[in-house]
């Protein structure tokens, strides 16, 4: 293909993308007409340009287009979507012209005339009518006026009105209103001379006042200059010959929008944003066309085509030299006051500032990849018969030309769901009490070196019943596991391939064409998906996305003396092992297992995996990483994790490409190549990917656990004595030194951060301070309240486990809480409460006796019910506790009022807020979790805390009755 | 770029008369076409490639760039060398512009650079071992002795 068939190949492309979102606009804005200019350009460089290379195909049709376009332009022809349609159709055909073109360098045989009828068609349409002619206005003379001075003083005069009036004008500077009345004088005289048109008058008005954008502007010159002839004294009908005369003819102006009013009604009101780049370019009409001729020529002088392969050469050496610079300084470090730091500091600079300079040349605006999203959903409006509006934001948020190749697509997929099975129909829609028109909002931002990607609608949000549903036909959850599954669990099953490839789900469930691809693609360059759903307001999907790709975060880590990097992208969370630590490694018939939380973790090693050769003995020691490849969890064993890096990744050579564990190289500071783990690659190695639903939410639950449970520390006491405490409750843990230990009245005591607190057993025997049966140190919790501290001795911490308070046996005696399943182990729950007032001793009791504050306790859990009175009543207050209001009111219906309501977060308490005489108690709402600790909308609440903190709850106490506090 | 490729290919065998690097793996002397040579490196740092065949020794660092070494003695079926015996590298390179590859032949020695005349090249026995055969095509007969003319796309491309 010859250089200037490709030349022109090139800027066809990047012209007819452009010219995609700007007819989608121009359809619902036909009266812009910079906007038909841009388009009638580029249909006619088109034409022109394949006359000259002999395409007669494309000649033909962007002849024909030109041809509709030019009615429209000479306003014989409203642009209506019945002669848009044959144009778009135009743009489509050309682009399908062109990359045949692109693909064998010929147009290929075929026939147009259908198209070009169309458009013929189109063109041959009624006629829009003409514009009613401009009335010939009567000018007056100079004279008539009184003269150049009248003009002066009446400029002056309209000036200043335009300034007090306007929005535009406020905004100028003195000396833009000077010289703007300056302007106004000359032209005036001018027009009074016939030497130039009106347009101008207003048109170098506009100009001279900055931020005139506004085309309602025109209008307001013409009556501020009213108003100032008529100040002035002019009579009347020599005003009203030049008034008339601006009047008429400020409508026609180049720049005016007013003219097209016979065409078709100005919009309303531009979009509350700009939709893209073109948009917003364009959302400024009032710029006047030779401004923007000007921007452009200087646009276009300004930037250089540059080809990618010479720009990733640039950063391949640069890369190089990112790395010299790290192993010179590395080197510098160890020979102190070298004449070369000084110099090296320098170089250290102008690298850093290199690598800076050419990742931006690599970036560009994320845009560009939504250029044909404009266009994808009106296509899909027209077809599906909906009413879609795209906003997108943050168009110009910039980020590497790679990523944002590979992120295109499922962008596009995503568009595409929320407009065709996100968004409602517009009768469903207005059945739902929402606007006809469905919003699709796009948005994009930087946040922390990631590049944020949001899509919502406003549309029907995912079904979740008809997804529980799909998902036991599906065979993918159990009966139990469905019913038990929360919203948010079954949302993600959209991006589950079982579910969402099925054809005859994707029509109940709404949405999910490829999700499982989606999340596939987003994850290959190391982002996250996320998704957000309520059903009948809508879905959210939140992706982040690395900036770039060449430059990654790596954890370095070490397995049998070797290094390697593993991106941090894909690791939640480190854990370290140890024979002698909780987190102990567990074998199944030879397969490692970690216990993790509630999880069984599988566990792979890098050294089997990658059959290294043992060093030394396996100390046992070593680290976990703990990786997720889409809905596979799984822990890989390294001996160390050194520590975070940025790493250049280089590709593999061609020789080990195949190895399906590396995804590249990298040379770390000291000069060491090193192999980048593929987090993907080991998780099919391990060839134990989990095909069931069971670990497909690692998101889900990891979002869930915090609503639905809390921690728990568990220890061990004694021979398979299991006890359980919240770890709320637990200020620290220690290891017990015997020596600290003391005999003080009869009691054992600790010496404890230069304080004595009392030492307990569970089961209130004295306390045996030796060593455990392993020769290990026993462990002690301390809980510390106000002054009144204690430690409860242990034998030693097993675990800390999420788990949902909820005892499954009652409590067996004092001290007791009741007893639940942990880890397959029955556990007693300790109440601290009582091992507090035990503590507390006679203390507690003299302050009980001295202020007792009543507090009334609502709670319907009866375990919350156990564990917070004795709290309360340890830190000084009379608890009363009830388990409903209805059983609270009894309570305040007889004896005194209490200073303080403690009621769970859905309890409602206006019924009882009030006592007998009048009095309004305070009241504090409890909630389950952080997350909730949003003011209840049921009122009556004058605080929130967190029911699983202790301290929170009494600071809320504290702050709802300072009164009461004084009084104590 | 294909073209460029073969084209590289027939001066390294076809038109024998042309400049060769010696180098010497075991007993054997081996001719390298200097075109493909971008340098020669001793006693190198190699780090081992997990799961690598195994005549990859590793890769290196070569001022910045990550270069895949590969051991002459295991390539040619050649005993190991012993850990107290010398090593050198002869980078070479591999395909063009930005998809260009360096690899690092790990031989014994390194020898002069010569230039030949094709009077001397001919093509290499028919009782020479099959694998040696494809990647030795021809050879040169020096005074001192036999040069086997090495195809080094064969050499690395063949690797695993």
């Amino acid at each position: 293909m010859d250089d200037v068939l490709r030349e022109f190949l090139t800027e066809a492309f990047e012209s007819i993308e452009a010219l995609d979102a700007g007819l989608v606009r121009f359809e619902r804005q036909p009266d812009d007409p910079d906007l038909l200019g841009e388009i009638f350009r580029v249909m006619h460089t088109i034409k022109g340009t394949c006359g000259f290379l002999n395409l007669p195909r494309l000649e033909r049709i962007a002849h024909a287009g030109e041809n509709v376009l030019g009615l429209f332009r000479d306003r014989v022809l409203a642009p209506t979507p019945a002669s848009v349609g044959p144009i778009l159709m135009a743009i489509d055909q050309i682009k399908h012209l062109l990359v045949q073109l692109d693909r064998t360098g010929e147009e290929g045989p075929g026939d147009d005339g259908d198209l070009i009828a169309l458009l013929d068609a189109a063109g041959a349409a009624e006629p829009a009518g003409e514009a009613p002619p401009v009335a010939e206005a009567q000018l007056p003379s100079m004279e008539d006026l009184g003269g150049l001075a009248t003009l002066d003083a009446v400029s002056e005069v309209m000036v200043r009105v335009l300034a007090d009036t306007c929005f535009f004008a406020a905004r100028a500077s003195q000396d833009d209103l000077d010289l703007t009345a300056g302007f106004a004088r000359d032209a005036l005289a001018a027009i009074l001379r016939k030497e130039i048109p009106a347009s101008a008058f207003i048109g170098g008005i506009w100009r001279g006042l900055p931020g005139a954008a506004d085309p309602s502007a025109g209008p307001a010159i013409v009556i501020a200059l009213d108003g100032a002839l008529e100040e002035l004294g002019v009579a009347p009908d020599d005003r009203a010959g030049l008034i008339e005369f601006l009047s008429a003819s400020s409508s026609s102006s180049a720049s005016a929008s007013a003219s097209a009013a016979p065409v078709a009604p100005p919009p309303a009101a531009e979009p509350a944003a700009p939709a893209s780049p073109v948009a917003s370019a364009a959302a400024a009409p009032a710029q006047t066309p030779a401004k923007q001729t000007e921007d452009g020529a200087a646009a276009s002088a300004q930037t250089i085509r540059v080809s990618v392969d010479a720009l990733e050469q640039l950063m391949n050496v640069v890369s190089e030299l990112v790395l010299i610079r790290n192993q010179l300084l590395q080197t510098a470090r160890q020979i102190p006051d070298s004449p070369f730091s000084g110099p090296l500091q320098r170089l250290n600079h102008v690298t850093s500032e290199l690598q800076e300079s050419v990742m931006t040349t690599r970036m560009q605006p994320i845009g560009n990849a939504w250029s044909k999203l404009p266009r994808i959903v009106r296509d899909l409006a027209v077809e599906l018969g909906k009413k879609i509006d795209l906003e997108m934001l943050g168009a110009e948020t910039e980020l590497d030309r790679q990523v944002l190749e590979l992120i295109k697509d499922p962008l596009t997929h995503m568009i595409r769901n929320a407009a065709d099975h996100g968004l409602e129909r517009p009768e469903d829609r207005r059945a739902a009490g929402k606007p006809d028109t469905g919003r699709i909002l796009l948005q994009a931002r930087h946040e922390g070196g990631h590049i944020v990607v949001e899509i919502s609608d406003d549309g029907r949000g995912l079904p979740v019943e008809k997804l529980r549903q799909k998902a036991l036909d599906n065979g993918l959850m159990s009966r139990a596991e469905a019913e038990a599954a929360s919203d948010t669990q079954l949302q993600q099953l959209i991006f589950h391939a079982g579910l969402s490839t099925a054809a005859a789900v994707t029509n109940v469930s709404g949405r999910g064409v490829g999700m499982d691809v989606v999340r596939t693609n987003i994850e290959k360059i190391g982002g996250t998906i996320e998704l957000s759903s309520r059903e009948g307001a809508g879905t959210r999907f939140t992706i982040r996305i690395p900036l770039t790709l060449t430059i990654v975060s790596a954890l370095i880590v070490e397995s049998a003396g070797q290094r390697f990097a593993m991106p941090q992208s894909s690791v939640l969370e480190l854990v370290g092992t140890s024979p002698s630590s909780r987190n102990l490694i567990e074998h199944l018939n030879g397969a490692p297992v970690l216990r993790l939380r509630d999880r069984l973790l599988p566990l792979t090693s890098l050294q089997a995996l990658l059959r290294l050769d043992a060093a030394g003995e396996p100390s046992g020691e070593g680290c976990i990483l703990v990786t997720q490849i889409g809905a596979f969890s799984f822990g890989i064993i390294v001996d160390r994790v050194f520590d975070t890096e940025e790493i250049v990744v280089k590709p593999v050579a061609q020789v080990l490409k195949h190895i399906p564990l590396f995804s590249g190289n990298t040379i770390l500071g000291d000069g060491t190549v090193i192999m980048i783990l593929d987090p993907k690659g080991i998780a099919a190695a391990t060839g134990r990917v989990d095909t069931g639903a069971a670990t497909d939410q690692i998101f889900a639950e990891r979002r869930t656990r915090a609503a639905e449970s809390q921690s728990v520390l568990v220890a061990r006491c004694g021979d398979a004595q299991w006890k359980a405490v919240p770890l709320s409750l637990v200020a620290r843990i220690e290891e017990l030194d015997a020596a600290r230990v003391e005999n003080v009245d009869g009691r054992r005591v600790l010496q404890y951060r230069g304080a004595l607190i009392p030492l307990m057993t569970i089961d209130h025997t004295p306390p045996d301070i030796g060593l455990n049966a392993d020769g290990k140190p026993k462990s002690v919790l301390v809980f510390e309240n106000a002054g009144k501290d204690f430690a409860l001795l242990v034998d030693d911490i097993h675990d800390i486990a999420e788990h949902s308070l909820q005892a499954q046996l009652e409590p067996t005696g004092p001290g007791h809480l009741g007893s639940m399943i942990i880890d397959g182990r029955a556990v007693d729950l300790i109440d601290v409460g009582h091992y507090w007032s035990l503590a507390a001793g006679k203390t507690h009791a003299r302050h009980a006796a001295a202020s007792p504050q009543r507090v009334l306790l609502i709670e319907p859990n009866p375990f919350f019910r156990r564990i917070l009175q004795p709290l309360l009543a340890s830190a000084g207050y009379a608890v009363t506790a009830a388990e409903s209001c209805e059983d609270a009111r009894s309570a305040t219906a007889n004896g005194k009022p209490f200073q303080v309501i403690l009621a769970d977060a859905d309890e409602d308490i206006e019924t009882i807020a009030t006592s007998e005489t009048g009095e309004r108690m305070p009241a504090v709402a409890l909630a389950d979790t952080d997350d909730a600790l949003v003011m209840p909308a049921s009122g009556g609440f004058a605080d929130i805390a967190n029911k699983h903190d202790r301290r929170d709850i009494l600071r809320a106490i504290r702050a709802v009755t300072p009164d009461a506090t004084r009084a104590a | 770029m294909n073209a460029m490729t073969a084209r590289r290919r027939s001066t390294d065998l076809d038109a024998p008369s042309s400049v060769w690097l010696s180098v010497f793996v075991g007993d054997q002397t081996f001719g390298l076409p200097v075109l493909r040579v971008r340098d020669v490196i001793a006693s190198p740092v190699i780090n081992p490639v997990p799961l690598a065949p195994q005549e990859v020794a590793g890769s290196l660092n070569l001022r910045g760039r990550i270069v895949t070494a590969i051991d002459m003695r295991l390539r040619m079926g050649l005993p190991r060398r012993r850990a107290d015996e010398k090593v050198m590298c002869a980078i070479v390179e591999l395909g063009e512009g930005a998809q260009a590859e360096y690899y690092a032949l790990l031989v014994d020695e390194v020898g002069d650079v010569l230039s030949l005349g094709s009077d001397i090249f001919e093509k290499s026995p028919v009782t020479l071992a099959a694998e040696w055969q494809s990647l030795c095509p021809g050879l040169f007969r020096l005074e001192r002795g036999l040069m086997l003319a090495l195809d080094v796309d064969a050499v690395v491309g063949g690797v695993g």
